[in-house]
Protein backbone atom coordinates (compact mmCIF):
# COMPACT_ATOMS: atom_id res chain seq x y z
CA UNK A 1 0.00 0.00 0.00
CA UNK A 2 2.79 2.42 0.88
CA UNK A 3 4.43 1.65 -2.46
CA UNK A 4 1.25 2.74 -4.20
CA UNK A 5 1.05 6.00 -2.27
CA UNK A 6 4.75 6.73 -2.75
CA UNK A 7 4.43 6.10 -6.50
CA UNK A 8 1.42 8.39 -6.59
CA UNK A 9 3.17 11.16 -4.66
CA UNK A 10 6.25 10.88 -6.92
CA UNK A 11 4.02 11.34 -9.95
CA UNK A 12 2.26 14.30 -8.31
CA UNK A 13 5.51 16.11 -7.50
CA UNK A 14 6.86 15.45 -11.00
CA UNK A 15 3.77 16.70 -12.83
CA UNK A 16 2.42 19.44 -10.59
CA UNK A 17 4.73 22.17 -11.93
CA UNK A 18 3.03 21.61 -15.30
CA UNK A 19 -0.63 20.92 -14.46
CA UNK A 20 -1.26 22.76 -11.16
CA UNK A 21 -4.04 20.29 -10.29
CA UNK A 22 -3.56 20.58 -6.52
CA UNK A 23 -3.73 23.41 -4.03
CA UNK A 24 -2.51 21.23 -1.15
CA UNK A 25 -0.73 17.86 -1.36
CA UNK A 26 -1.36 15.73 1.75
CA UNK A 27 1.94 13.81 1.79
CA UNK A 28 2.20 12.99 5.49
CA UNK A 29 -1.49 12.24 5.90
CA UNK A 30 -1.44 10.00 2.81
CA UNK A 31 1.57 7.98 4.01
CA UNK A 32 0.08 7.60 7.52
CA UNK A 33 -3.24 6.55 6.05
CA UNK A 34 -1.49 4.05 3.74
CA UNK A 35 0.06 2.33 6.73
CA UNK A 36 -3.26 2.11 8.50
CA UNK A 37 -5.11 0.89 5.38
CA UNK A 38 -2.50 -1.82 4.82
CA UNK A 39 -3.14 -3.13 8.33
CA UNK A 40 -6.88 -3.15 7.66
CA UNK A 41 -6.37 -4.96 4.33
CA UNK A 42 -4.14 -7.55 6.05
CA UNK A 43 -6.70 -8.13 8.79
CA UNK A 44 -9.45 -8.70 6.21
CA UNK A 45 -11.46 -5.73 7.47
CA UNK A 46 -11.59 -4.20 3.98
CA UNK A 47 -12.41 -7.38 2.04
CA UNK A 48 -15.81 -5.99 1.06
CA UNK A 49 -14.54 -2.54 0.19
CA UNK A 50 -13.92 -2.35 -3.59
CA UNK A 51 -11.85 0.83 -3.34
CA UNK A 52 -9.53 -0.04 -0.44
CA UNK A 53 -6.05 1.34 -1.12
CA UNK A 54 -7.11 3.60 -3.98
CA UNK A 55 -5.78 7.18 -4.07
CA UNK A 56 -8.23 10.04 -4.34
CA UNK A 57 -8.01 13.79 -4.98
CA UNK A 58 -10.61 15.94 -3.23
CA UNK A 59 -11.98 19.24 -4.52
CA UNK A 60 -10.89 22.00 -2.17
CA UNK A 61 -14.41 22.98 -1.15
CA UNK A 62 -14.91 19.70 0.77
CA UNK A 63 -13.84 19.94 4.42
CA UNK A 64 -10.95 17.76 5.57
CA UNK A 65 -10.15 17.75 9.27
CA UNK A 66 -6.68 19.18 9.92
CA UNK A 67 -5.98 19.95 6.25
CA UNK A 68 -6.66 23.42 4.89
CA UNK A 69 -9.73 23.83 2.73
CA UNK A 70 -9.46 27.03 0.73
CA UNK A 71 -12.26 27.04 -1.89
CA UNK A 72 -9.43 28.47 -4.03
CA UNK A 73 -10.04 31.82 -2.33
CA UNK A 74 -7.78 34.25 -0.51
CA UNK A 75 -10.50 34.60 2.11
CA UNK A 76 -10.08 30.92 3.15
CA UNK A 77 -6.40 30.59 2.23
CA UNK A 78 -5.44 29.34 5.69
CA UNK A 79 -8.73 27.88 6.89
CA UNK A 80 -8.26 24.46 8.53
CA UNK A 81 -11.60 22.73 9.21
CA UNK A 82 -12.04 21.09 12.63
CA UNK A 83 -14.14 18.29 11.11
CA UNK A 84 -14.39 15.97 8.11
CA UNK A 85 -17.22 16.23 5.58
CA UNK A 86 -19.47 13.16 5.62
CA UNK A 87 -18.08 12.03 2.25
CA UNK A 88 -14.54 12.16 3.68
CA UNK A 89 -15.58 10.06 6.69
CA UNK A 90 -17.13 7.51 4.33
CA UNK A 91 -14.03 7.39 2.12
CA UNK A 92 -11.70 6.90 5.08
CA UNK A 93 -13.91 4.11 6.37
CA UNK A 94 -13.74 2.48 2.91
CA UNK A 95 -9.92 2.59 3.00
CA UNK A 96 -9.53 5.22 0.26
CA UNK A 97 -6.34 7.29 0.64
CA UNK A 98 -6.56 11.07 0.31
CA UNK A 99 -3.68 12.44 -1.78
CA UNK A 100 -4.56 16.12 -1.83
CA UNK A 101 -6.98 18.97 -2.27
CA UNK A 102 -7.56 20.05 -5.84
CA UNK A 103 -7.69 23.39 -7.57
CA UNK A 104 -11.02 24.87 -8.60
CA UNK A 105 -12.68 28.13 -9.52
CA UNK A 106 -13.01 30.39 -6.47
CA UNK A 107 -16.03 29.14 -4.48
CA UNK A 108 -16.85 26.98 -7.54
CA UNK A 109 -17.84 30.09 -9.50
CA UNK A 110 -16.49 29.63 -13.01
CA UNK A 111 -15.91 27.04 -15.70
CA UNK A 112 -12.16 27.13 -16.29
CA UNK A 113 -10.30 27.34 -12.91
CA UNK A 114 -9.15 30.77 -14.05
CA UNK A 115 -10.93 32.43 -11.11
CA UNK A 116 -8.79 30.42 -8.65
CA UNK A 117 -6.62 32.50 -6.29
CA UNK A 118 -3.93 29.84 -6.85
CA UNK A 119 -3.76 30.18 -10.66
CA UNK A 120 -5.43 28.07 -13.34
CA UNK A 121 -4.93 24.33 -13.81
CA UNK A 122 -3.84 22.98 -17.21
CA UNK A 123 -5.59 20.39 -19.33
CA UNK A 124 -3.38 17.26 -19.62
CA UNK A 125 -4.58 16.82 -23.22
CA UNK A 126 -3.14 20.21 -24.16
CA UNK A 127 -1.63 22.43 -21.52
CA UNK A 128 -2.61 25.55 -23.44
CA UNK A 129 -6.26 24.63 -22.78
CA UNK A 130 -8.45 24.78 -19.69
CA UNK A 131 -9.37 21.52 -17.93
CA UNK A 132 -12.81 23.09 -17.40
CA UNK A 133 -14.38 24.04 -14.13
CA UNK A 134 -15.18 24.50 -11.55
CA UNK A 135 -13.83 21.03 -10.62
CA UNK A 136 -10.98 21.50 -13.12
CA UNK A 137 -8.21 20.44 -10.71
CA UNK A 138 -10.05 17.21 -9.86
CA UNK A 139 -10.40 16.35 -13.56
CA UNK A 140 -6.82 17.34 -14.42
CA UNK A 141 -5.45 15.26 -11.51
CA UNK A 142 -7.20 12.09 -12.71
CA UNK A 143 -6.41 12.64 -16.41
CA UNK A 144 -2.73 13.31 -15.58
CA UNK A 145 -2.66 10.18 -13.36
CA UNK A 146 -1.95 12.28 -10.27
CA UNK A 147 -4.76 10.36 -8.54
CA UNK A 148 -6.81 7.31 -9.45
CA UNK A 149 -10.16 8.96 -8.82
CA UNK A 150 -11.42 12.29 -7.54
CA UNK A 151 -14.38 14.09 -6.05
CA UNK A 152 -15.84 17.25 -7.50
CA UNK A 153 -18.98 19.26 -6.85
CA UNK A 154 -21.59 20.25 -9.41
CA UNK A 155 -23.81 23.34 -9.17
CA UNK A 156 -24.35 24.00 -12.89
CA UNK A 157 -22.13 21.43 -14.65
CA UNK A 158 -18.94 21.66 -12.58
CA UNK A 159 -18.34 17.89 -12.56
CA UNK A 160 -19.62 17.03 -16.03
CA UNK A 161 -17.95 19.79 -18.07
CA UNK A 162 -14.37 19.23 -16.73
CA UNK A 163 -14.85 15.47 -17.09
CA UNK A 164 -15.80 16.06 -20.72
CA UNK A 165 -12.87 18.44 -21.39
CA UNK A 166 -10.41 15.92 -19.88
CA UNK A 167 -11.78 12.72 -21.47
CA UNK A 168 -13.17 11.31 -18.19
CA UNK A 169 -16.40 10.03 -16.69
CA UNK A 170 -18.17 12.34 -14.23
CA UNK A 171 -21.44 11.79 -12.41
CA UNK A 172 -23.61 14.45 -10.79
CA UNK A 173 -25.95 12.47 -8.51
CA UNK A 174 -29.60 13.21 -7.77
CA UNK A 175 -29.92 16.08 -5.27
CA UNK A 176 -29.96 14.45 -1.83
CA UNK A 177 -28.12 11.24 -2.80
CA UNK A 178 -24.76 12.39 -1.42
CA UNK A 179 -24.54 14.31 1.86
CA UNK A 180 -23.56 17.98 1.53
CA UNK A 181 -22.44 18.12 5.18
CA UNK A 182 -18.95 19.61 5.01
CA UNK A 183 -19.28 20.86 1.44
CA UNK A 184 -18.67 24.60 1.59
CA UNK A 185 -21.90 26.00 0.15
CA UNK A 186 -22.17 27.97 -3.07
CA UNK A 187 -25.86 27.48 -4.02
CA UNK A 188 -27.38 25.08 -1.52
CA UNK A 189 -30.39 23.99 -3.59
CA UNK A 190 -28.18 23.10 -6.59
CA UNK A 191 -24.87 21.77 -5.15
CA UNK A 192 -24.06 18.03 -5.19
CA UNK A 193 -20.79 16.15 -4.66
CA UNK A 194 -19.93 13.48 -7.22
CA UNK A 195 -17.12 11.32 -8.67
CA UNK A 196 -14.74 11.97 -11.57
CA UNK A 197 -12.94 8.82 -12.78
CA UNK A 198 -11.30 7.23 -15.82
CA UNK A 199 -14.12 4.73 -16.42
CA UNK A 200 -17.72 3.97 -15.52
CA UNK A 201 -17.08 1.05 -13.10
CA UNK A 202 -14.73 3.22 -11.00
CA UNK A 203 -17.36 5.97 -10.95
CA UNK A 204 -20.10 3.54 -9.92
CA UNK A 205 -17.96 2.15 -7.09
CA UNK A 206 -16.98 5.61 -5.84
CA UNK A 207 -20.56 6.88 -5.99
CA UNK A 208 -21.64 3.81 -4.04
CA UNK A 209 -19.03 4.57 -1.37
CA UNK A 210 -20.14 8.19 -0.81
CA UNK A 211 -23.94 7.87 -1.16
CA UNK A 212 -26.46 7.39 1.61
CA UNK A 213 -28.74 9.19 4.01
CA UNK A 214 -27.02 11.53 6.45
CA UNK A 215 -28.88 12.97 9.44
CA UNK A 216 -26.39 15.87 9.43
CA UNK A 217 -27.77 17.07 6.06
CA UNK A 218 -31.48 17.92 6.19
CA UNK A 219 -31.74 17.70 2.38
CA UNK A 220 -30.27 14.20 2.32
CA UNK A 221 -32.62 11.52 0.98
CA UNK A 222 -32.78 7.86 1.98
CA UNK A 223 -32.91 5.17 -0.71
CA UNK A 224 -33.41 1.43 -0.37
CA UNK A 225 -30.31 0.55 -2.36
CA UNK A 226 -27.12 2.27 -3.44
CA UNK A 227 -25.72 -0.79 -5.23
CA UNK A 228 -24.74 1.09 -8.38
CA UNK A 229 -22.23 -1.55 -9.52
CA UNK A 230 -25.14 -3.94 -9.99
CA UNK A 231 -26.20 -1.77 -12.96
CA UNK A 232 -22.94 -2.68 -14.73
CA UNK A 233 -24.31 -6.18 -15.35
CA UNK A 234 -27.36 -5.13 -17.38
CA UNK A 235 -27.65 -4.23 -21.08
CA UNK A 236 -29.79 -1.47 -22.59
CA UNK A 237 -31.96 -3.49 -24.99
CA UNK A 238 -35.35 -1.77 -25.18
CA UNK A 239 -34.22 1.28 -23.17
CA UNK A 240 -36.11 4.40 -24.28
CA UNK A 241 -33.80 7.34 -24.91
CA UNK A 242 -35.03 10.86 -25.67
CA UNK A 243 -32.85 13.38 -27.52
CA UNK A 244 -34.01 17.02 -27.08
CA UNK A 245 -34.19 18.86 -30.42
CA UNK A 246 -33.62 22.20 -28.73
CA UNK A 247 -29.90 21.61 -28.18
CA UNK A 248 -29.30 21.27 -31.92
CA UNK A 249 -30.45 24.87 -32.34
CA UNK A 250 -27.48 26.05 -30.23
CA UNK A 251 -24.26 27.11 -31.94
CA UNK A 252 -22.27 23.88 -31.67
CA UNK A 253 -18.77 22.92 -32.85
CA UNK A 254 -19.37 20.94 -36.08
CA UNK A 255 -17.30 17.87 -35.14
CA UNK A 256 -19.13 17.65 -31.77
CA UNK A 257 -22.41 17.45 -33.68
CA UNK A 258 -21.00 14.65 -35.86
CA UNK A 259 -19.49 12.71 -32.92
CA UNK A 260 -22.76 13.07 -30.99
CA UNK A 261 -24.80 11.69 -33.89
CA UNK A 262 -22.34 8.75 -34.11
CA UNK A 263 -22.93 8.14 -30.40
CA UNK A 264 -26.71 8.19 -30.93
CA UNK A 265 -26.27 5.49 -33.61
CA UNK A 266 -24.16 3.43 -31.19
CA UNK A 267 -26.97 3.51 -28.62
CA UNK A 268 -29.35 2.41 -31.38
CA UNK A 269 -27.02 -0.48 -32.27
CA UNK A 270 -26.95 -1.49 -28.60
CA UNK A 271 -30.71 -1.99 -28.71
CA UNK A 272 -32.02 1.33 -27.34
CA UNK A 273 -35.02 3.08 -28.87
CA UNK A 274 -34.15 6.68 -29.75
CA UNK A 275 -36.64 9.50 -30.24
CA UNK A 276 -36.20 13.24 -30.85
CA UNK A 277 -38.53 15.43 -28.79
CA UNK A 278 -39.36 19.09 -28.13
CA UNK A 279 -38.00 20.46 -24.85
CA UNK A 280 -38.41 24.22 -25.06
CA UNK A 281 -38.68 24.82 -21.29
CA UNK A 282 -34.91 24.40 -20.88
CA UNK A 283 -34.30 27.45 -23.10
CA UNK A 284 -34.69 29.62 -19.99
CA UNK A 285 -32.53 27.51 -17.71
CA UNK A 286 -29.34 29.63 -17.91
CA UNK A 287 -31.11 32.85 -16.86
CA UNK A 288 -33.04 31.01 -14.14
CA UNK A 289 -29.86 29.37 -12.92
CA UNK A 290 -28.04 32.71 -12.67
CA UNK A 291 -30.78 34.34 -10.58
CA UNK A 292 -31.15 31.39 -8.17
CA UNK A 293 -27.43 30.58 -7.89
CA UNK A 294 -26.41 34.20 -7.28
CA UNK A 295 -29.19 34.73 -4.73
CA UNK A 296 -28.13 31.65 -2.77
CA UNK A 297 -24.44 32.54 -3.08
CA UNK A 298 -25.10 36.03 -1.75
CA UNK A 299 -26.71 34.51 1.33
CA UNK A 300 -24.17 31.70 1.81
CA UNK A 301 -21.11 33.92 1.48
CA UNK A 302 -22.35 36.50 3.99
CA UNK A 303 -20.56 34.53 6.71
CA UNK A 304 -17.08 35.53 5.46
CA UNK A 305 -16.71 38.78 7.36
CA UNK A 306 -13.25 38.59 8.92
CA UNK A 307 -14.68 37.93 12.38
CA UNK A 308 -15.49 34.23 12.62
CA UNK A 309 -12.77 32.65 10.49
CA UNK A 310 -10.64 33.10 7.40
CA UNK A 311 -8.81 36.16 6.11
CA UNK A 312 -9.07 39.48 7.98
CA UNK A 313 -7.94 42.83 6.49
CA UNK A 314 -5.03 44.47 8.32
CA UNK A 315 -6.05 48.11 8.60
CA UNK A 316 -9.59 49.08 9.47
CA UNK A 317 -11.23 51.97 11.32
CA UNK A 318 -14.29 50.25 12.79
CA UNK A 319 -16.43 47.11 12.45
CA UNK A 320 -18.15 48.18 9.25
CA UNK A 321 -14.80 49.07 7.72
CA UNK A 322 -13.47 45.63 8.76
CA UNK A 323 -16.33 43.90 6.90
CA UNK A 324 -15.86 46.03 3.79
CA UNK A 325 -12.08 45.69 3.61
CA UNK A 326 -12.03 41.99 4.45
CA UNK A 327 -14.60 41.13 1.79
CA UNK A 328 -13.19 43.62 -0.72
CA UNK A 329 -9.65 42.23 -0.41
CA UNK A 330 -10.57 38.59 0.28
CA UNK A 331 -12.93 37.82 -2.61
CA UNK A 332 -11.98 37.78 -6.28
CA UNK A 333 -13.77 39.56 -9.12
CA UNK A 334 -16.21 36.79 -10.12
CA UNK A 335 -17.31 36.08 -6.54
CA UNK A 336 -17.96 39.78 -5.90
CA UNK A 337 -19.90 40.03 -9.18
CA UNK A 338 -22.18 37.16 -8.19
CA UNK A 339 -22.68 38.44 -4.63
CA UNK A 340 -23.76 41.81 -6.04
CA UNK A 341 -26.11 40.17 -8.55
CA UNK A 342 -27.56 38.06 -5.73
CA UNK A 343 -28.08 41.12 -3.51
CA UNK A 344 -29.78 42.86 -6.44
CA UNK A 345 -32.30 40.09 -7.17
CA UNK A 346 -33.07 39.64 -3.47
CA UNK A 347 -33.64 43.34 -2.78
CA UNK A 348 -37.18 44.43 -1.87
CA UNK A 349 -37.93 46.07 -5.23
CA UNK A 350 -36.58 43.22 -7.35
CA UNK A 351 -37.52 40.10 -5.39
CA UNK A 352 -40.84 39.50 -7.20
CA UNK A 353 -39.50 40.51 -10.60
CA UNK A 354 -36.42 38.27 -10.57
CA UNK A 355 -36.14 35.76 -7.72
CA UNK A 356 -39.77 34.68 -7.50
CA UNK A 357 -40.09 34.57 -11.28
CA UNK A 358 -36.97 32.37 -11.45
CA UNK A 359 -38.50 30.01 -8.87
CA UNK A 360 -41.64 29.71 -11.00
CA UNK A 361 -39.61 28.96 -14.15
CA UNK A 362 -37.63 26.40 -12.18
CA UNK A 363 -40.94 24.64 -11.42
CA UNK A 364 -41.80 24.67 -15.15
CA UNK A 365 -38.41 23.14 -16.00
CA UNK A 366 -38.94 20.40 -13.36
CA UNK A 367 -42.38 19.63 -14.83
CA UNK A 368 -40.94 19.49 -18.36
CA UNK A 369 -38.44 16.86 -17.15
CA UNK A 370 -41.18 14.93 -15.32
CA UNK A 371 -43.25 14.85 -18.53
CA UNK A 372 -40.24 13.73 -20.59
CA UNK A 373 -39.45 10.92 -18.15
CA UNK A 374 -42.97 9.55 -18.53
CA UNK A 375 -41.86 8.62 -22.06
CA UNK A 376 -38.11 8.03 -21.71
CA UNK A 377 -35.74 6.19 -19.39
CA UNK A 378 -32.91 8.61 -20.05
CA UNK A 379 -32.28 11.83 -21.98
CA UNK A 380 -29.18 12.09 -24.16
CA UNK A 381 -27.47 15.30 -25.31
CA UNK A 382 -23.97 16.65 -25.99
CA UNK A 383 -22.11 17.63 -22.80
CA UNK A 384 -20.65 20.87 -24.16
CA UNK A 385 -21.01 22.93 -27.33
CA UNK A 386 -17.23 23.12 -27.81
CA UNK A 387 -14.14 21.24 -26.65
CA UNK A 388 -11.77 22.75 -24.07
CA UNK A 389 -10.97 26.36 -25.08
CA UNK A 390 -7.53 27.92 -24.87
CA UNK A 391 -6.83 29.43 -21.45
CA UNK A 392 -5.58 32.57 -23.19
CA UNK A 393 -8.99 33.05 -24.86
CA UNK A 394 -10.90 33.06 -21.56
CA UNK A 395 -11.53 36.50 -20.08
CA UNK A 396 -13.03 36.11 -16.62
CA UNK A 397 -14.06 39.77 -16.46
CA UNK A 398 -16.35 39.33 -19.45
CA UNK A 399 -19.04 36.80 -18.58
CA UNK A 400 -20.46 35.04 -21.64
CA UNK A 401 -23.35 32.66 -22.04
CA UNK A 402 -21.34 29.64 -21.02
CA UNK A 403 -21.66 26.59 -23.25
CA UNK A 404 -21.52 24.19 -20.32
CA UNK A 405 -24.30 26.06 -18.53
CA UNK A 406 -26.56 25.85 -21.57
CA UNK A 407 -26.50 22.07 -21.52
CA UNK A 408 -26.06 21.44 -17.82
CA UNK A 409 -27.85 23.94 -15.60
CA UNK A 410 -31.40 22.63 -16.13
CA UNK A 411 -30.28 19.30 -14.62
CA UNK A 412 -29.25 21.05 -11.37
CA UNK A 413 -32.44 23.12 -11.30
CA UNK A 414 -34.47 19.89 -11.49
CA UNK A 415 -32.15 18.04 -9.06
CA UNK A 416 -31.66 15.13 -11.48
CA UNK A 417 -28.71 12.75 -11.90
CA UNK A 418 -26.52 13.05 -15.01
CA UNK A 419 -23.28 11.58 -16.28
CA UNK A 420 -20.74 12.88 -18.74
CA UNK A 421 -18.88 10.18 -20.63
CA UNK A 422 -16.18 10.44 -23.32
CA UNK A 423 -17.27 9.60 -26.86
CA UNK A 424 -14.44 10.64 -29.16
CA UNK A 425 -11.88 13.29 -30.08
CA UNK A 426 -12.35 16.42 -32.17
CA UNK A 427 -10.12 17.40 -35.12
CA UNK A 428 -7.52 18.84 -32.74
CA UNK A 429 -7.40 15.65 -30.68
CA UNK A 430 -9.36 17.10 -27.74
CA UNK A 431 -11.95 14.94 -25.93
CA UNK A 432 -15.67 15.26 -26.61
CA UNK A 433 -18.28 14.16 -24.06
CA UNK A 434 -21.94 13.21 -24.12
CA UNK A 435 -24.39 13.68 -21.30
CA UNK A 436 -26.89 11.10 -20.03
CA UNK A 437 -29.64 12.53 -17.80
CA UNK A 438 -31.69 10.20 -15.61
CA UNK A 439 -34.91 10.26 -13.63
CA UNK A 440 -34.77 11.33 -9.99
CA UNK A 441 -32.70 8.58 -8.28
CA UNK A 442 -32.21 6.99 -11.71
CA UNK A 443 -28.42 6.69 -11.30
CA UNK A 444 -28.57 2.98 -12.16
CA UNK A 445 -30.16 3.72 -15.56
CA UNK A 446 -27.45 6.18 -16.53
CA UNK A 447 -24.66 3.90 -15.24
CA UNK A 448 -26.13 0.98 -17.22
CA UNK A 449 -26.31 3.07 -20.42
CA UNK A 450 -22.91 4.70 -19.84
CA UNK A 451 -21.15 1.37 -19.29
CA UNK A 452 -22.80 -0.24 -22.32
CA UNK A 453 -21.59 2.71 -24.39
CA UNK A 454 -18.12 2.81 -22.82
CA UNK A 455 -17.46 -0.77 -23.88
CA UNK A 456 -17.90 0.21 -27.54
CA UNK A 457 -15.03 2.72 -27.32
CA UNK A 458 -11.39 2.27 -26.37
CA UNK A 459 -10.07 4.37 -23.48
CA UNK A 460 -8.11 7.33 -24.79
CA UNK A 461 -5.46 8.89 -22.57
CA UNK A 462 -3.45 12.07 -23.07
CA UNK A 463 0.27 12.04 -23.69
CA UNK A 464 1.54 12.95 -20.23
CA UNK A 465 4.42 15.41 -20.04
CA UNK B 1 5.66 2.94 -10.91
CA UNK B 2 3.87 4.24 -14.01
CA UNK B 3 1.78 1.07 -14.11
CA UNK B 4 0.45 1.73 -10.60
CA UNK B 5 -0.70 5.26 -11.30
CA UNK B 6 -2.34 4.40 -14.61
CA UNK B 7 -4.36 1.42 -13.32
CA UNK B 8 -8.11 1.66 -12.95
CA UNK B 9 -9.16 2.16 -9.32
CA UNK B 10 -11.05 -1.13 -9.00
CA UNK B 11 -8.18 -3.04 -10.56
CA UNK B 12 -5.66 -1.44 -8.21
CA UNK B 13 -7.74 -2.24 -5.13
CA UNK B 14 -8.26 -5.84 -6.21
CA UNK B 15 -4.57 -6.34 -6.93
CA UNK B 16 -3.62 -4.91 -3.55
CA UNK B 17 -5.94 -7.35 -1.81
CA UNK B 18 -4.30 -10.17 -3.75
CA UNK B 19 -0.92 -8.83 -2.59
CA UNK B 20 0.17 -8.16 -6.16
CA UNK B 21 -0.26 -4.56 -7.16
CA UNK B 22 1.42 -5.11 -10.52
CA UNK B 23 -0.65 -8.07 -11.66
CA UNK B 24 -3.25 -6.05 -13.59
CA UNK B 25 -4.24 -7.24 -17.05
CA UNK B 26 -5.30 -3.75 -18.17
CA UNK B 27 -8.85 -4.99 -18.75
CA UNK B 28 -11.85 -3.41 -17.07
CA UNK B 29 -12.16 -5.23 -13.77
CA UNK B 30 -15.90 -4.69 -13.22
CA UNK B 31 -16.83 -8.31 -13.75
CA UNK B 32 -14.27 -9.57 -11.24
CA UNK B 33 -15.29 -7.13 -8.55
CA UNK B 34 -19.04 -7.55 -8.61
Amino acid sequence: MQEVVKAQLETVYKREPVYNSYITVMEKEALDQAEEVQKRIDSGELDCSPLAGVTIAIKDNICTKGTRTTCASKILENYVPPYDATVIEKLKKAGVVLIGKTNMDEFAMGDSTKTSYFGASKNPWDIKCTPGGSSGGSAAAVAAEEAHVSLGSDTGGSIRQPASYCGLVGIKPTYGTVSRYGLIAFASSLDQIGPICRNVPDCAALLEAISGHDPKDSTSAGQKSYDYRQALLDDIKGMKIGVPKVYFEEKMQEDIRKIFLDAVNTFKDLGARIELFGFDAVKYSVQTYHVIACAEACSNLARYDGVKYGFRADNYANLEDLYKKTRGEGFGYEVKRRIMLGAFVLSKDNFEKYYNKARKIRRIICEAYENAFERYDIILCPETLETAPLLADIDITEPKKSSSLTLNSSVNLAGLPAASIPCGLDKNGMPVGIQLIGKRFGEKDIIRAAYSFERTRSYERPEII
Amino acid sequence: MQEITSMSALQLAENQKQGDIRAGSGQSPAGDCL
